[in-house]
This record gives C-alpha cells, sequence and structure tokens, in this order.
C-alpha cells in the first residue's frame, strides 16, 4: 500500500484515446465549421475574415426565420400527438401475455425501416393517382392532394413522423410501465384509486424518467429531419415543408454558400442545445427541489 | 372477527386453509417464504380471489367485493406510497375516496401523522424521507382507511436492525389499542413473541399451529411447529429409536454433569458465529447438524470437540 500515489500523471496517458476520439469526431469538425462561419470564402485560396457579418446575416435572414419557425411548429406537433398517443398505446398493451412479444416486435418495425425508405413509402401511399391513401381520401370525397397544398403535405408529413416514430415512445413507457412493481398497483386499488388517478398518481410519477428521455430524442430527431421531408415532398409545395436541415442543405450543397451556411450550422446546433438544456435542467430541477 | 375458511394458498390448491382472527388482537403469521403468507393477505385483501372457501368479516362474506369495498387495508414490505403527493396528501389518500370534507380530513391526518410521529414531515414528498419514515407513511396511511382488517405484509424487512425494533414496540401499542383484526406477516420468530397476541403457523400453504406464543413454543405440535419457531433452528438426534430435538437455548455448554435430570452430547465443532450478544456454535453430533447458542463472546476452534448438557424436560418428541 505504502507504492500507492495520490497523484500520477500517467493517468492522463488513460485519457488519451477518448480524447483523440471526440477530438477527431466532434471538435475538430465543428472547429472547422466555426472556422468557415467567420470567413468569406470564394474558392479555396481566397478568403477573407468577415467576423459575425453571416450570423447577423443569417439572423436577420426571412427564409431562415420562416424555416426555423416551421421546425418549431413541426417539432411540437409531432410531440404533443406522439407522446400521448405512445403512452396510450403503451397502456394498451397487455404487461403478460403470449401475443405481447409479437406486439413489439410489431411496434419495432416501423423503427427499423430506413428513413428514406419510409418516405418513399409514404411518397407512393398517399399519392392521389396511385396511392392506397390517396385515392382513398379522394373517393370520400375529400379532395386531397399533398403535393399541391401546403397544408395536405403538412399533414401527410406529420402522419408519416406519427407512424414512424410513435413505436419509440411505445416501447420506451411499455418498458417504464413494465417496471412498476405491482404492490403500488394494489394499494392504490385498495385505497380506492379510479382508472385515472392510478395513471396520475401511481404510473406518471414512475414514468417521468422515461419518457423525459422520450421527449428528448423526438425533440432532437425531429428538430433535426431531413430524409423524409426532402423524399416526401422535396421542401414543397413552394417552402411549405422546408425545414432547417433542408435549408441548409440547399445553401451549403446547392449553392456552395459555406460562410453562411457555416454559421447557420453553429446556430442550429446552439439552438437543438439550448433547447435539451432548458426542457432538461427545469425538469431535473423539479426533481430535485 | 375475520373467518377464513376453506380457501388454498397454494398454487396447486391442494391445501385447504381454515383459521378465525380474533378482533383486537394482533395475529402473526409465521411462515417460510412462499408459505403462503402474502397469498393470504392478498385474498383478504381481494386482490385475487380463490375458487373455493369463502372469507367472512364481522359476520359479512367478502366473496365478489372489490378491493376497495372491503374494510381491509394492506401495508408493504416495500414502502409504498404516491411519490408526488406530499405526506398529508398521502395520509389523507383513501379519505379522499370516501369524500370526506376537507376540515374532518385535516383532522384525521394530523391525528394519524401525531401518532406515527411524522406530524412534523406533513408537507414534505415521499423521496425525501427516510426509509423508517416513509414506512411510517404507509403504515398511516393504512390506518387512515379505518378498517375492520388490516394486513401488514412484513413490513419492517426492508428497514434497519435498530429502526425495526424501535418501530415494533411502537406498532405493538398502537395496534393493541384498536379494536381491528391486525395480521402481521414474517420470517422471524422474535416477531412473534415480541408483537403476538396470537402466533399462525404457515408452511406449503396449510396451518401448521395456532395459539399464544408462548403456549406454541411451550407445546409445538410436531418438528415443523418447533422448527418455526427456533432461532436459528432445532436440533435433532435420535434417543431409544426416537427422533428428539432440543432447542438451541436449552443445550449449555458444560454444567453439572451428575445431576440425574440431565443428558450429555458430544459436539465436533465445525464453526462459531457471533451476533455480539450470543455465540452460535455449530457442530456435529452423531449424524445431526447442531446449532448450540451460548451467551456471550465465545471462541471455539473448528475441530474442537465439546461436551454439551441439556434437561431431559427440555427434551421434545412426539
Amino acid at each position: 500500500m505504502s507504492s500507492f500515489k495520490p497523484h500520477n500523471n500517467r493517468a492522463w496517458l488513460g485519457v488519451l484515446p477518448v480524447v483523440l476520439i471526440v477530438a477527431f469526431s466532434a471538435v475538430i469538425p465543428l472547429m472547422t465549421v466555426v472556422n468557415y462561419s467567420v470567413q468569406d470564402i470564394l474558392d479555396l485560396n481566397t478568403r477573407f475574415f468577415v467576423g459575425f457579418e453571416w450570423y447577423r446575416e443569417t439572423l436577420n435572414d426571412p427564409r431562415f426565420l420562416a424555416a426555423f419557425l416551421r421546425q418549431v411548429v413541426f417539432s411540437l406537433t409531432v410531440l404533443m400527438i406522439e407522446i400521448p398517443l405512445g403512452i396510450a398505446v403503451a397502456k394498451s398493451i397487455p404487461k403478460t401475455g403470449r401475443l405481447t412479444p409479437f406486439i413489439l416486435i410489431l411496434l419495432a418495425l416501423p423503427l427499423l425501416i430506413p428513413w428514406n425508405v419510409v418516405a418513399t413509402i409514404w411518397q407512393i401511399f398517399a399519392r392521389p393517382d396511385i396511392g392506397l391513401l390517396g385515392v382513398g381520401v379522394n373517393a370520400l370525397g375529400i379532395s386531397y392532394n399533398y403535393t399541391a397544398e401546403p397544408l395536405h403535405a403538412w399533414l401527410t408529413l406529420v402522419a408519416m413522423d406519427v407512424w414512424h416514430w410513435t413505436s419509440l415512445v411505445v416501447l420506451l413507457t411499455f418498458a417504464g410501465l413494465t417496471s412498476i412493481p405491482l404492490p403500488f398497483y394494489q394499494a392504490a386499488e385498495l385505497d380506492g384509486a379510479n382508472r385515472w388517478q392510478l395513471f396520475t398518481l401511481v404510473e406518471l410519477p414512475r414514468l417521468r424518467g422515461v419518457l423525459i428521455i422520450a421527449v428528448l430524442l423526438r425533440l432532437m430527431d425531429s428538430f433535426m429531419i431531413y430524409t423524409e421531408p426532402f423524399v416526401l415532398t422535396g421542401g414543397g409545395p413552394g417552402n411549405a415543408t422546408t425545414f432547417l436541415s433542408q435549408h441548409l442543405a440547399t445553401m451549403a450543397v446547392g449553392q456552395f454558400d459555406l460562410g453562411p451556411a457555416a454559421a447557420f450550422s453553429v446556430i442550429y446546433f446552439l439552438f437543438i442545445l439550448l433547447f435539451c438544456w432548458l426542457f432538461y435542467t427545469t425538469v431535473v430541477k423539479r426533481d430535485e427541489s | 372477527m375475520l373467518d377464513v375458511a376453506g380457501v388454498s394458498l397454494t398454487v396447486d390448491g391442494a391445501e385447504h386453509f381454515d383459521h378465525r382472527f380474533a378482533a383486537g388482537e394482533i395475529t402473526v403469521v409465521l411462515g417460510a417464504n412462499h408459505a403462503g403468507k402474502t397469498d393470504l393477505c392478498r385474498l383478504i385483501a381481494g386482490l385475487h380471489t380463490c375458487a373455493r372457501g369463502e372469507i367472512r368479516l364481522d359476520d359479512s362474506d367478502l366473496d365478489g367485493l372489490k378491493p376497495q369495498q372491503r374494510s381491509v387495508s394492506l401495508v408493504y414490505q416495500a414502502f409504498v406510497n404516491y411519490p408526488n403527493l406530499t405526506v398529508a396528501e398521502n395520509i389523507a389518500s383513501p379519505l379522499r375516496a370516501r369524500r370526506m370534507t376537507a376540515a374532518a380530513r385535516r383532522n384525521r391526518v394530523n391525528q394519524l401523522a401525531t401518532m406515527l410521529q411524522i406530524a412534523d414531515l406533513l408537507e414534505r414528498y415521499p423521496h425525501e424521507l427516510s426509509g423508517g419514515q416513509q414506512q411510517r407513511l404507509a403504515i398511516a396511511r393504512a390506518l387512515a382507511k379505518d378498517a375492520r382488517a388490516l394486513l401488514l405484509d412484513e413490513p419492517l424487512v426492508n428497514l434497519d436492525f435498530k429502526l425495526r425494533e424501535a418501530l415494533e414496540y411502537e406498532l405493538r401499542d398502537l395496534l393493541r389499542s384498536t379494536d381491528t383484526v391486525v395480521i402481521y406477516t414474517s420470517s422471524d420468530p422474535r416477531d412473534a413473541f415480541a408483537l403476538g397476541d396470537q402466533v399462525l403457523l404457515l408452511e406449503g400453504g396449510r396451518k401448521v399451529q395456532a395459539g399464544t406464543p408462548i403456549e406454541v413454543y411451550r407445546r409445538p405440535i410436531n418438528f415443523v411447529a418447533m422448527e418455526l419457531l427456533a432461532e436459528p433452528c432445532i436440533n435433532r438426534f435420535t434417543r431409544a429409536g426416537k427422533t428428539c430435538a432440543l432447542r438451541p437455548e436449552h443445550v449449555t455448554v458444560g454444567g453439572d454433569v451428575d445431576a440425574a435430570n440431565m443428558i450429555r452430547f458430544d459436539m465436533s465443532v465445525t464453526a462459531c458465529e457471533t451476533n455480539g450478544d450470543d455465540s452460535f456454535i455449530h457442530g456435529r453430533v452423531d449424524e445431526c447438524d447442531w446449532v448450540v447458542r451460548s451467551y456471550g463472546m465465545q471462541e471455539v476452534r473448528a475441530g474442537s470437540l465439546l461436551s454439551l448438557y441439556a434437561r431431559t424436560a427440555d427434551v421434545v418428541s412426539f
């Protein structure tokens, strides 16, 4: 025991692999983007330092603001549908039973499909000329055409996202529900609690942890949505379904505006970080008080 | 009075169980794990049903009544409270379901909280309480229902030793002052003596013996009954072709060899442990494993030979 040293600088070597991996996977790419965002790049050898010019420009760009607003509305909409729906579906799955494993596998299927395949499925499914959904809705006498009507495009996108991601909320919630010990239900039953009280007083408090994770995951993912609207609507009709990442891709890859696109990326990144941080701290603070 | 007749506590439904629990008395139901203690509680509470038999509480049949319609409350081994309700709201939860007025509810909550010494914690949440306080809260909640039968299913198992003892003595005074049927399940014989007006021994879903703890201790009807009230276990031996047994506390190391009413045993020691007050000397006598309880901290080396003595009057045989 006498050879034990409270400080041993060689321990830093143990951290080195992590530092290297994180540096190459996150820090260096991020700093490259930050570097681009303060320059005007005409070509690779002609660059000017422009300071915060691109940030000012991006934040005052009406197209950015419109895309941002759309993004927020979209994320909140899908969250408000997917979380309650997910909880409702999870609650209706029997906790034990021969069918439960099959139900869970069935529910997990949408999560396994590649994102642009999901979008392609819905793109065909909702087409008013040949798609089952499109033709079906029109046959009911409701005129429906997601490629022409912004509202229809939105409804289709939200429906697709709900179809694609509610399963995630269901699976998380179901895991949370099965971990609640039986005595908690029985005690409430003995107290004469009704179904709503059972849900709000027994289940919801114990689902808190998984629901925080579900909201965070869905918030981040829906805020970064790209593939699905790109394949389904291409951001249209007009700009009606152009969300932040698609707007960014148009700038960076389409127009090759590296400077503004970099500034955009940094702002985008900071917003997601801010959203998640705000959500997490308010929730965790309430836990601690 | 709670009358349980002809129910089955085993999965296969093979065994019948009958017992009459008296009001105003604490009945300690003693049994090993899976002896049917929890099943008995759940049957009485109506949390699961039995195809056979009947349960009558004060001469009304409980059959077909939902748990909340029965005048029964239950305290669990786990600390079961509502996490997002304060202590006061938790205690009031069974009262709320019964539509009591706010003032009456407040009175009752204060009275119960004072009784269980959590009156200064009324505004806190369960997760801000210690384990002992959480279980006090659960007991207060159970008492709030003012049920004719109170079931406590190993309520103190998850508490540490000191707290368990303190709460046990408090509980005895608290529960004896009511005229409800109190059923307290445990696997620890000490609980039977500390709390029980009556003790009911269970094994494999079967009632082994019932009576006052002293009665059952002095006159067990078989070795199973003797074993259930022994700490840690009984010592068997064969004498004149008959299986006999001695409780560990009735065997002494050394003693008056020549007395006519004493028997002598030779034990080869295999291990010795102590809990501070007593030492438990493990060893073999003839072909049987024995444990001897000896006062104070003893040091006996494994492999040594001990002479043990017991009074013939303490030998139990059937």
